[in-house]
């Protein structure tokens, strides 16, 4: 299979918007004007923060309130700071915000105490009040597989989906990578527009 | 309505061909401007790149035109590929601004006038 033709490909994965489960856009803007706009996205590894979080950014500026979004990069050092630093009225959106040593936490907290707001993305709470937790789950594996592949997934491609989830320990992003190296490979079978386990070709 | 033909339906080039083809488009409003674009892009695996090879401009194109013709050069590569990762393609789009309402067409740059397919190395 083609990458261009893997369902799996990374623009397609990243392409799939968060997925509320008992929270609403409504509750979480509520929320955030509730907690003057200082929050943090709590949730494991390939749960959704990072799709929440950049959601959040577009939604807050279709709202006319500026945004700076940022992602702490892996490795951040001790000196590691906003540059060029936010204006009185952003509001600070900032990814993986663990990987920040604590120095440098406690300087993006004095720099974006001078901004309109700071929401982070965490795996674990603590760093500001929990704005949302971000989960997954079979049932959201699911309805996101049949997204990507543009219906209901055929057993044999459910069962690999769960297989790898399973691994992954319920990691969506490497989960999705997984399936991408199966599908590459030929071993998930019942793709659209591939024969099913045990069919032929001509069906029969 | 905004659409875009290649010369004689052809979408395969060798590297350094000239690309021709030509736009119609009838629009709602007067655009900005309306912009041709040769452009490689990556799918796959990984982080997607792009990489915009010309551009050609109109300003203030009129709300409709009938088989307007662009033409491009393309240079020596990279080459249409697909591998394990990632495919490499070639695409020519039309853009309007400010809608940004926009057709293309997806092309093949090799010399062989196919995608190159690479296969992993053998280990053994």
């Amino acid at each position: 299979m083609r990458p261009a033709d893997n369902p799996f490909r990374s623009e397609r994965v990243v392409s799939l918007s968060y997925r509320f489960r008992s929270e609403t856009w409504d509750g979480l803007l509520r929320r955030l004007r509730e907690l003057r706009f200082r929050g943090a996205l709590v949730g494991p590894r390939g749960s959704g923060k990072t799709t929440l979080l950049e959601e959040l950014a577009a939604r807050l500026s279709s709202e006319g309130v500026p945004v700076l979004l940022r992602s702490a990069p892996e490795g951040a050092g001790v000196g590691w700071t906003l540059d060029p630093p936010p204006a009185r009225a952003d509001v600070v959106l900032l990814d993986s915000a663990e990987r920040l040593p604590r120095l440098a936490w406690l300087r993006l907290r004095i720099v974006a105490a001078r901004a309109a707001g700071l929401v982070v993305t965490t795996h674990r709470p603590g760093l500001l009040p929990t704005l949302a937790t971000c989960g997954t789950d079979l049932a959201l594996l699911e309805e996101l597989l049949a997204e990507l592949l543009g219906g209901p997934p055929q057993a044999p491609a459910l069962a690999a989906a769960r297989a790898a989830f399973e691994l992954r320990g319920g990691d969506l992003r490497a989960t999705f990578r997984d399936l991408y190296d199966l599908a590459a490979a030929g071993r998930l079978p019942g793709l659209p527009g591939e024969p099913a386990q045990g069919t032929a070709p001509d069906g029969r | 309505m905004l659409s875009i033909a290649l010369r004689d339906g052809r979408d395969r080039y060798a590297p350094g061909e000239t690309l021709e083809g030509s736009l119609s488009w009838s629009l709602d409003h007067e655009p900005e401007a309306l912009e041709v674009r040769l452009f490689w892009h990556t799918s796959g695996k990984g982080t997607r790149d792009v990489g915009v090879v010309d551009v050609l401009r109109l300003s203030r194109p009129g709300v409709a035109s009938e088989g307007g013709t662009f033409r491009f050069l393309l240079p020596d590569g990279p080459y249409s590929f697909s591998g394990t990762l990632i495919t490499l393609a070639w695409a020519v789009e039309a853009v309007v601004e400010p809608s940004l309402e926009s057709a293309a067409l997806g092309l093949v740059v090799s010399p062989t006038g196919r995608e190159i397919v690479l296969t992993p190395l053998s280990t053994t």
